[in-house]
């Protein structure tokens, strides 16, 4: 099972991958351009984990752009940031299945992971 | 000569043209009747007609002297009462005048005191106004500083979050006895948890998001707060409620007042050391919902009710809370528009006054 993760911080990413790598193919990208070019070439893959703030493109922007092209994957939002009006209405819409705040708890991506599944 | 006899008074005039008349009467008269006249009888009987004649003539004289003058006095003593009325008329009319310039005066002077007063206001207002603007770009400044430190907070608590876990997996597959790790980790993990907590809260500290849903009653808010709280902090403490029946609707966010009917019932059940009672009303009040929130705790030490809304300031011990808590609901009323007012007496609890602004009917 395919999972993708985009987040611009590097150490966040490595993290991500070393801990769930056992039981899951991660791919990583460093932003939304890659994200976008990396789910092309990976139509298998089954949800998205995105970083809120990155350059270029936010993550809201990313997932707005990617559910358009593959609207059937579950995608997650990671913020450090508060849940925005504008983040809410992405739930609201269902655009977003959760929005998540950093730090998250790996247990709980697990256990995202495993409701998807 | 001329000069002289008008400088001479009236009663000296007369009397010297009564005595040189009387004397050229009679030193002339008799001489004169006496050229013509040689008859004694006759003489004697003409003198008699001269003696008639004379004070005619005198009579005529003083008549016509006496009656020039007094005509002057009278005119003159007339003229003066003409003048005396025209000077009062005068005295009257100026002073009529002056009374209408102090009125106008006085009046002008009530206009400088009114205008004052409301340059004053308006100045007051102004320095309000100025002051509420300063507030606001403060706490929009700080509400953007928070967000910014607690992204750069969050993502490298997130390395030392997701870091941990990987430590924790890798000995977890490893042999032998790990009982010191457990505790390493724990404190690690306790760490990130008040990091973020407190980050968090600072966050919300500078929240003035506004995103407002009417609604006709505070009761569910206030129960959905109720089940936020411990049960076993419910076993020890009695709470009594009492919902107004008045309908009335608000506007407000109701996570926000969430926070903070759960963070006022939390302060009043740590209040109360063993068993006691917290007595939540509602009321409706003129154009405000009023909630009070009264505990029989220890009550605040008057030098700590000034201190009550200081972020950062508690009694709590660590752990227990961060001094976030009423800064924070401080912030929630105020971004809804309304008072809260705390009154305390030590050991015999504390009363917490919030009034909400109700949507006109």
């Amino acid at each position: 099972m395919k999972i993708l993760y985009v987040d611009d911080e590097e150490i966040n990413l490595m993290l991500f991958e070393a801990i769930l790598e056992e039981k899951y193919e991660i791919i990583t990208a460093l932003d939304g351009d890659i994200a976008l070019e990396v789910m092309a070439k990976n139509p298998d893959i089954a949800i998205v984990f995105s970083d809120m703030k990155m350059p270029n493109m936010s993550g809201l922007q990313f997932i707005a752009e990617a559910k358009e092209k593959y609207p059937q994957i579950p995608y997650y939002l990671l913020t450090g940031f508060d849940i925005s009006d504008e983040i809410q209405e992405y739930i609201n819409r269902g655009d977003i299945v959760n929005c998540l705040r950093k730090p998250f708890d790996m247990d709980r991506i697990i256990w995202e992971i495993e409701k998807v599944m | 000569m001329h000069l002289f006899f008008r400088s001479v008074r009236f009663e000296y005039k007369i009397t010297l043209l009564y005595v040189l008349l009387g004397g050229f009467w009679i030193l002339f008269s008799d001489k004169l009747l006496l050229t013509f006249v040689h008859d004694l009888n006759l003489v004697s009987e003409l003198q008699t007609y001269k003696g008639w004649f004379y004070v005619l003539i005198t009579a005529l004289f003083l008549f016509s002297f006496l009656k020039s003058h007094l005509n002057k006095l009278r005119d003159t003593e007339h003229k003066l009462i003409v003048h005396q009325e025209t000077m009062q008329e005068t005295i009257r009319e100026k002073t009529e005048r002056l009374n209408i310039a102090i009125q106008n005066l006085s009046d002008k002077n009530k206009l400088i005191v009114a205008q004052n007063d409301k340059l004053k206001r308006t100045l007051n207002d102004l320095k309000q106004t100025q002051n509420q603007l300063v507030q606001v770009e403060k706490m929009a400044s700080l509400g953007q500083l928070a967000a910014g430190l607690s992204h750069e907070i969050n993502n490298p608590l997130n390395f030392i979050l997701l870091g941990i876990k990987g430590i924790q997996s890798s000995i977890a597959s490893l042999d032998g006895s790990h009982h010191k790790c457990d505790l390493y980790i724990r404190s690690v993990h306790e760490g990130i948890d008040r990091i973020s907590k407190v980050v968090k809260l600072f966050n919300e500290l500078f929240n003035r998001k506004k995103d407002f849903v009417e609604v006709n009653s505070i009761s569910e808010i206030i129960e959905a707060s109720i089940n936020e709280l411990e049960l076993e902090s419910l076993r020890r403490v009695v709470l009594h409620k009492k919902y107004t029946s008045d309908t009335y609707s608000l506007d407000c966010n109701a996570r926000q007042l969430q926070y903070v009917f759960v963070n006022l019932l939390k302060n009043a059940i740590d209040a109360i050391p063993g068993e006691g009672k917290i007595e939540l009303f509602t009321r409706v009040e003129n154009k405000s919902l009023l909630i009070s929130v009264k505990d029989n705790g220890v009550g605040i030490s008057p030098a700590h009710i000034t201190r009550l809304a200081d972020p950062f300031f508690t009694t709590k011990s660590p752990g227990d809370g961060v001094g976030l808590g009423l800064s924070i609901v401080l912030n929630i009323i105020n971004n809804h528009e309304g008072t809260i007012d705390i009154e305390s007496k030590e050991k015999e609890g504390t009363k917490v006054k919030i009034l909400l602004p109700i949507n006109n009917k």
